[in-house]
């Protein structure tokens, strides 16, 4: 209750705090916020993926440096993979985005860890970016883990999708049969000063021109190249991203995803419950050995749980 | 302290560019458990309390190899209360002559980890912490 007065106070600490409680148990969360989550989405959301080290955080620097300059707020959610030992970790995408002596009322950076979740964020992101939603921002900028071909569940959080990749880490092959492909509103080839990035561009502009999935389609994926490093090709990104809320085909674009996120939103909470019913059933019985009567033993005590509530 | 995850960020404050400790020490934290938010080098005081505030960490742990612990320690201490934000813990470690730690402490500094730290210490009075803020 208090957390939601802060954030109606627009309080940093309490937008915190609120993103501690979604991601330490996001069904608790979402009884707290009923009234925030159930809110309309408010912010442009930008989502980045691609895999680990193509410098999606050095692009994120470089995008909130440029929306800083034209006086707009700019909140960053960054997931970083916890360690599936210890389930702690190590989160550094912070080091890369932060930009020193910023108005912290400006830019609010946030680094979440993975918890195990395996969709490229993390099992309370839904209601993180409502909090954060909620707060407003005029920028809302999300980066995934590092992650390889199936991780996509950035694409129902995001209103527009960046894949960052690099030059040589495969072929078309690897870029047809990819699920980021998929996901992707806009390619950026990033470190485009490094051998092979030239090609991987044409690649990916002859594979957009011939998929069957874009003809006659609303919306093409462009491809920038960027030097993240330097800021070679920074200000035609940033320009795309700042004017596509005003694109009408985007907008069109963007009524469908807006539809799919809340689909998902209500799904990764249904999952949630079931994940921590699963974990609780586990501890009930020993388990030696896998077979349908284990599993049949184990569900029975979920559906049981259920009805004690 | 609420329960769920321990978040514990750790920053190299001022212009020292040791680093080596501080890394250490993170992925240390990373294998028992932990949450840890690495800054990198060069962060300032006011950054860092920015940080801890965003990042929602219970601990703030700085290293400091190049002297100036005198400082720069009890900087971020007094910026975390001008926040309102003193409930976070701050602690620290480096090369830390003996004779400066009462007066680090005095700052409200709450333990010096020196050259040869072991990461169970560190982990022994993370959970001790913790254990006396939950009374
Ligand atoms: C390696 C080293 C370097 C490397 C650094 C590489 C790197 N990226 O870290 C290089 C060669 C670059 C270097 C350069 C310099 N160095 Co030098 N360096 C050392 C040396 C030999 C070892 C430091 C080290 O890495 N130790 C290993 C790590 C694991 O130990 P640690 O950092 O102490 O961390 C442990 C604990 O202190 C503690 N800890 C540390 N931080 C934290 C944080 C928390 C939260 C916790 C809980 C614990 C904790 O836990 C760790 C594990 O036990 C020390 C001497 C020494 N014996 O300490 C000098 C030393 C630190 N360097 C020194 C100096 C003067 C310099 C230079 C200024 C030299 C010059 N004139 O150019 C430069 C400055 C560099 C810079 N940009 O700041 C002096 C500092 C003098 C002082 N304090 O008054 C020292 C003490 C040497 C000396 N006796 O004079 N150095
Ligand atoms: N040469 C060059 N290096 C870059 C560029 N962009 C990022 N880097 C470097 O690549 C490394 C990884 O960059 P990050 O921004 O951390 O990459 P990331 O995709 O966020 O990495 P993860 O979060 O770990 O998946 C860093 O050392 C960056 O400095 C670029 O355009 N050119
Ligand atoms: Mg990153």
């Amino acid at each position: 209750m208090q957390l939601i007065e802060g954030l109606k106070r627009r309080d940093l600490r309490a937008l915190a705090k609120a993103i501690s409680l979604a991601e330490n148990d996001p069904l608790k969360a979402e009884e707290v916020f009923g009234e925030v989550i159930s809110q309309p989405p408010m912010s442009f959301k930008v989502g980045l993926t691609g895999p680990p080290g193509s410098g999606k955080s050095t692009l994120i620097r470089n995008i909130v440096s440029r929306a800083v300059e034209e006086n707009m707020s700019v909140g960053v959610l960054a997931v970083d993979p916890s360690s599936p030992f210890s389930g702690g970790a190590l989160l550094a995408d912070r080091l890369r985005i932060a930009i020193p002596n910023l108005d912290p009322s400006k830019v609010f950076i946030r680094s979440l860890s993975s918890r195990g979740h395996l969709g490229g964020l993390s099992p309370g992101i839904v209601v993180s970016v409502k909090l954060m939603d909620y707060y407003g921002f005029d920028l809302l900028l999300l980066e995934t883990v590092g992650v390889g071909q199936a991780e996509v569940e950035v694409m129902y959080l995001a209103d527009l999708v960046g894949v960052v990749l690099v030059p040589n880490l495969g072929d078309d092959i690897q870029a047809m049969k990819s699920g980021l492909m998929e996901v992707a509103d806009l390619f950026v080839v990033n470190k485009c000063t490094l051998q092979g990035a030239e090609k991987l561009r044409l690649e990916l502009e002859s594979l957009i021109e011939n998929s069957p999935r874009f003809q006659n389609a609303l919306w093409k994926p462009p491809v920038f190249s960027t030097d993240a490093l330097t800021g070679e090709g920074l200000e035609e990104l940033w320009a795309f991203i700042k004017n596509s809320p005003r694109d009408e085909n985007f907008l069109k674009l963007l009524e469908k995803k807006r539809k799919r996120q809340v689909h998902f939103q209500i799904y990764q909470s249904l999952l949630n419950y079931f994940r921590l019913k699963a974990e609780d059933a586990m501890k009930l019985l020993s388990l030696d050995y896998y077979s349908p009567t284990v599993v049949r033993e184990l569900i029975k005590k979920i559906l049981e749980g259920r009805e004690e509530e | 302290m609420e329960k769920g995850k321990v978040r514990i960020l750790i920053a190299k404050v001022g212009l020292d560019g040791h680093d080596r400790g501080a890394k250490y020490i993170a992925q240390a934290l990373r294998d028992k458990g932990y949450e840890v938010i690495y800054t990198g080098i060069r962060q300032t005081p006011e950054d860092i309390v920015k940080a801890a505030i965003q990042e929602d960490a219970q601990f703030v742990g700085l290293s400091l190899l190049s002297g100036a612990h005198n400082q720069l320690f009890p900087k971020v201490v007094q910026l975390l209360k001008e926040k309102g934000a003193e409930d976070i813990v701050v602690f620290g470690g480096g090369v830390i002559p003996a004779d400066d730690i009462p007066f680090l402490k005095s700052q409200g500094i709450k333990e010096i980890f020196p050259p040869g730290t072991t990461i169970d210490e560190v982990v022994d009075f993370i959970e001790k912490t913790l254990k006396d803020a939950a009374h």
